[in-house]
């Protein structure tokens, strides 16, 4: 699995957006932002593309109090992404739902790749479809972990919870995700 | 949909500790016995992640073209065209914001300092009117080794000062230059600058026609002396009333008997009497004893 990642060049890219340089900004925007809007979509998210947006202003705007590794950076974006989740299902605009309006071609996304994006928002349904068996804690702790590749540790700040619970999530949704899978060996 | 808890009929699987996770993640899933039934599922993830960056709103586009102000750090070279807009908050604007952020308490402390900052260097210039420059002048004496001009203070000292040589304790000789004394007395003191002041106050201030104007409005006006009792000043008494020795003459036995004619004065009034009223020297005139007897 690829995940966006920047790579050698994050620490010069990260001092540069501290400072506010726009070249900086767009590059995180650009290699980062596919992967927490793919984290929206299949959470549910009434409108991933603009809550992404909404996500990346916030992160933006902060930036220049941030300071950490690429890694680190990666844990805060997710880690406000999914407060975001939070809030929407709170107010409840809309709750995880199995094909949801995935597919709003309407949009012209950045850089224009229109198969690419309909195969991800294809393989967002699949996924979201299958972690609708999940309990709700288990499906974030899952997909913090394997989506967005965040530390047990970082996924507890996220989640407000303690380690010792994270693993057992992680522990209990993995089993349970595996039952499904068993059971519907066709959804992926 | 059923949800499964996972509390009963669980399914063993071995923990997904970080070096699994990372196997995983990057592919290597053969490597982690007992993954392999996730791995079309983290490909799944993978592909939902990956994919192009979604359109930006306005209020983002603006962010990442126009890059934000704040003080200038160094920047290594951009790797790809960008502009930035290095600005300097004005010193004003962040005092005036540091100020509003202050706690009452704060700004009273901060309004009181720029007060006193102010009053004092209004008492260094002299600028200040007449009673704060005097009390202004009083505690910068007494509390540092300056010394603010202090104009009452002046005032206060100069008939001690023209009693003093006088009697000759300040030089030696007894007797002053009157010239030199109604000069200086012109000098430092204003006709007006004491409204209201009783008059003979020693300082000047009852110079000529002006305090014989006031002592005819006194209840003795009809009863004044055409002249003083005989020398030696046996009738002016320390702290008696001021205007024109009158109050004292009239309450001695020889009241109504004033007498008509003044006896040679032979010599200085002592120190500290009423002589002098900063414009004659004691005893050579008719108003000799007009001032207020000082302690």
């Amino acid at each position: 699995m690829s995940r966006g990642q920047i790579g050698p060049d994050f620490d010069s890219v990260l001092h540069a957006a501290r400072a506010g340089a726009p070249w900086a900004l767009e590059r995180l925007y650009l290699a980062l932002s596919p992967a927490v809007v793919g984290y929206l979509r299949v959470q549910g998210a009434a409108d991933p593309e603009d809550l992404t947006n909404e996500v990346f202003l916030g992160v933006l705007r902060r930036i220049a109090s941030f300071d950490g590794t690429e890694d680190e950076f990666r844990s805060w974006l997710f880690t406000i992404a999914h407060s975001r989740v939070v809030d929407e299902r709170r107010r409840g605009e809309r709750r995880p739902q199995i094909g949801g309006d995935g597919l709003d071609v309407d949009r012209d996304p950045v850089g224009g790749d229109a198969e690419h994006d309909a195969l991800q928002r294809l393989s967002s349904q699949r996924v979201q479809a299958l972690c609708e068996g999940l309990v709700a804690d288990q499906r974030d702790v899952l997909l913090l972990r394997l989506m967005a590749g965040l530390t047990i540790e970082a996924i507890a700040e996220a989640l407000g919870k303690s380690e010792g619970a994270v693993k057992a999530l992680q522990r209990r949704g993995l089993a349970n995700l595996r039952k499904i899978l068993e059971r519907d060996p066709v959804s992926l | 949909m059923r949800h499964f808890d996972g509390d009963v009929g669980e399914m063993p699987v071995p923990p997904l500790d970080d070096r699994a996770l990372e196997a995983l993640l990057s592919g290597g899933s053969s490597a982690q016995s007992g993954f392999d039934w996730l791995l079309p599922f983290v490909e799944e993830l993978g592909e939902a992640s990956r994919g192009s960056a979604p359109p930006m709103t306005p209020a983002l586009a603006l962010l990442v073209a126009e890059g934000f102000s704040i003080d200038k750090v160094e920047l290594p070279a951009p790797n790809a065209a960008g502009r930035s807009t290095w600005t300097r908050k004005p010193v004003l604007t962040g005092l005036a914001a540091k100020f509003a952020s202050l706690g009452m308490v704060g700004k009273a402390a901060m309004g009181l300092t720029l007060v006193a900052a102010s009053t004092t260097a209004a008492g260094a210039a002299g600028v200040l009117p007449a009673p704060a420059q005097h009390a202004v002048a009083t505690v910068v004496d007494a509390a540092t080794p300056f010394t603010f001009p202090d104009e009452t203070k002046d005032k206060a000292n100069f008939g001690a000062t023209v009693s003093a040589d006088a009697t000759g304790g300040s030089d030696g000789a007894p007797g002053v230059d009157g010239k030199a004394v109604s000069d200086a007395a012109r000098n430092k003191t204003k006709p007006d600058d004491t409204p209201g002041a009783p008059a003979g106050n020693g300082v000047g201030a009852n110079t000529g026609a002006k305090g014989l104007d006031r002592a005819n409005q006194t209840p003795a006006a009809g009863h004044a002396p055409t002249s003083v009792p005989g020398g030696g000043g046996a009738a002016v008494v320390p702290g008696a009333p001021a205007a024109n020795g009158l109050g004292t003459a009239n309450s001695t036995p020889a009241a109504g008997k004033v007498p008509t004619s003044v006896p040679p004065v032979t010599r200085a009034a002592p120190a500290g009497a009423p002589g002098p009223n900063g414009l004659d020297t004691p005893g050579t005139t008719p108003a000799a004893g007009r001032g207020p007897a000082r302690p």
